[in-house]
């Protein structure tokens, strides 16, 4: 079953290192350049559920904890959700390669109205 | 110049405080689990908006948090009315509630065995103590035998254990679909036999209660062989042997689910059994050992006190099963997967 996009999201942002709640939003919104914002009802409500699936954990240890607030919590992503990230990943592959082979690419508009104007 | 701190902490703590109350839109275990981060989240969310895009940022930031709100609470309140979590936790309710009046029903078919015995016997006098049932007037003789209603505690037991069974058995039962679907019919078949008893008794209450004694054959009886006569019949027929035969239809159920082990379940079949066993012998005629002697009575000991004695054993055993929760393998099953 597809992922929803903030679930993706969220586990892309934790791909690379452990993150709190506000430092995955931030993570999120900067590699959308602005585009995906989540607000804390979306991004906790899809934290429960990746909790619950087991796709991610909460860390045990804490980045560097003298600089952080130590009531923060980091999530991990763990090798189940790597795998749902990963298998989720494929999946838009496969739907982009079918849209390019039907002409749907974003590098092949010849037949645009631009296109076909020039 | 006023410090730049002061107000944007102000607006930021008021921000987080109108926050915080906002929270009570979610559910109480959703708050409990993530409204502590949230606040937190939306604390540093309104410092950041407010430092870059002072009141105008806040306010747009307000907008998107509120229609997050707003969908997010209304979903997690959709989630907790319809999800499992509440229904499992509900379920565990009924099953308990079920036991226990499973329990109390043993306990009273035991208790209304012997009263009924005590009474025959000489204790107190019953309408037809020390004779026979006549028998073109059996209708009365389903009233006065209450026992009948004592089932219900059985009914709940065993409807404590189709509940459980729903939340347990598809999983106990791997891939034996025909084991389900068997499963599945004899429920149905034993839900729709017991409903129409159920029913069956209900109109002989009320025509009891409007009609009297309705007496079949004889001058000023129900004619034999005509519809009224016909449909007493059936109703009797319900009565006496709809009752038990659904109740063990839905024992089978329960088997059928894997409910129990063999083992376990033959209390709880032997005393389903009893139940059209007395049936049998109280309404076969009743031979002449049978009929009430001398006190100590033991003819009838044997007729009235022993099966629901086993009966109400066997209640009680289902109750016990229901509450103590004994053969529940939920572990990290459904229960866990569902939270």
């Amino acid at each position: 079953m597809p992922l929803t996009p903030a679930v993706l999201e969220i586990l892309l942002a934790l791909a690379e290192e452990d993150l709190h709640g506000y430092a995955i939003m931030r993570e999120v919104e900067r590699r959308t350049g602005g585009e995906t914002r989540l607000g804390p009802g979306t991004l906790y409500r899809s934290v429960g559920q990746l909790l619950q699936r087991g796709w991610i954990r909460e860390a045990d240890e804490r980045p560097d904890p003298k600089l952080d607030d130590e009531r923060r919590r980091y999530y991990r992503l763990t090798d189940l959700g790597r795998r749902a990230a990963t298998a989720e990943v494929e999946r838009l592959e496969g739907l982009v390669r079918t849209a390019h082979r039907k002409g749907l690419s974003p590098a092949k508009r010849p037949r645009t109205a631009q296109g076909e104007a020039s | 110049m006023a410090p730049p701190h002061e107000p944007h902490g102000r607006v930021v703590s008021g921000s987080e405080r109108l926050y915080r109350a906002l929270l009570a839109a979610y559910p109480k275990e959703f708050r409990w689990a993530y409204g502590r981060e949230m606040a937190q989240v939306f604390r540093s969310m309104c410092r950041e908006e407010f430092v870059s895009g002072g009141s105008g940022g806040l306010v747009r930031l307000w907008v998107r948090t509120l229609l997050d709100l707003l969908a997010t609470a209304l979903a997690e309140r959709a989630k907790q009315a319809l999800g499992i979590s509440t229904l499992v936790r509900s379920s565990s309710k009924l099953v308990r509630w079920s036991g226990l009046a499973a329990a109390a029903g043993g306990v009273l078919l035991i208790a209304y065995g012997v009263l009924y015995w005590g009474n025959l016997a000489g204790w107190g006098r019953l309408p037809d103590s020390g004779s026979p049932p006549p028998e073109d007037a059996l209708l009365p003789i389903f009233m006065q035998d209450v026992s009948y209603l004592l089932f219900l505690g059985g009914l709940a037991g065993l409807f404590g254990l189709l509940e459980r069974a729903r939340r347990t058995g598809p999983r106990q039962a791997g891939s034996a679909s025909s084991r389900l679907g068997l499963a599945y019919c004899s429920a149905v078949a034993g839900l729709v036999l017991i409903g129409l008893a159920t029913a069956a008794m209900v109109a002989n209450v009320l025509q009891l209660s409007t009609v009297g004694i309705v007496v079949i054959g004889g001058p000023g009886g129900v004619p034999r062989g005509s519809f009224v006569d016909m449909a007493l019949g059936i109703a009797a027929w319900l009565m006496v042997w709809g009752l038990p035969l659904g109740i063990v239809l839905l024992g089978v159920a329960v088997l059928r689910w894997g409910l129990f082990g063999r083992w376990s379940a033959l209390p709880l079949a032997v005393g389903l059994l009893m139940s059209p066993l007395l049936n049998l012998i109280l309404f076969l005629p009743l031979p002449d050992v049978l009929v009430v002697t001398d006190w100590p009575d033991w003819p009838d000991f044997y007729v009235y006190v022993v099966p629901n004695a086993i009966i109400g054993t066997s209640w009680v055993l289902l109750g016990w099963v229901l509450l103590s929760g004994r053969g529940e393998r939920l572990g990290s099953g459904v229960e866990g997967a569902s939270l």
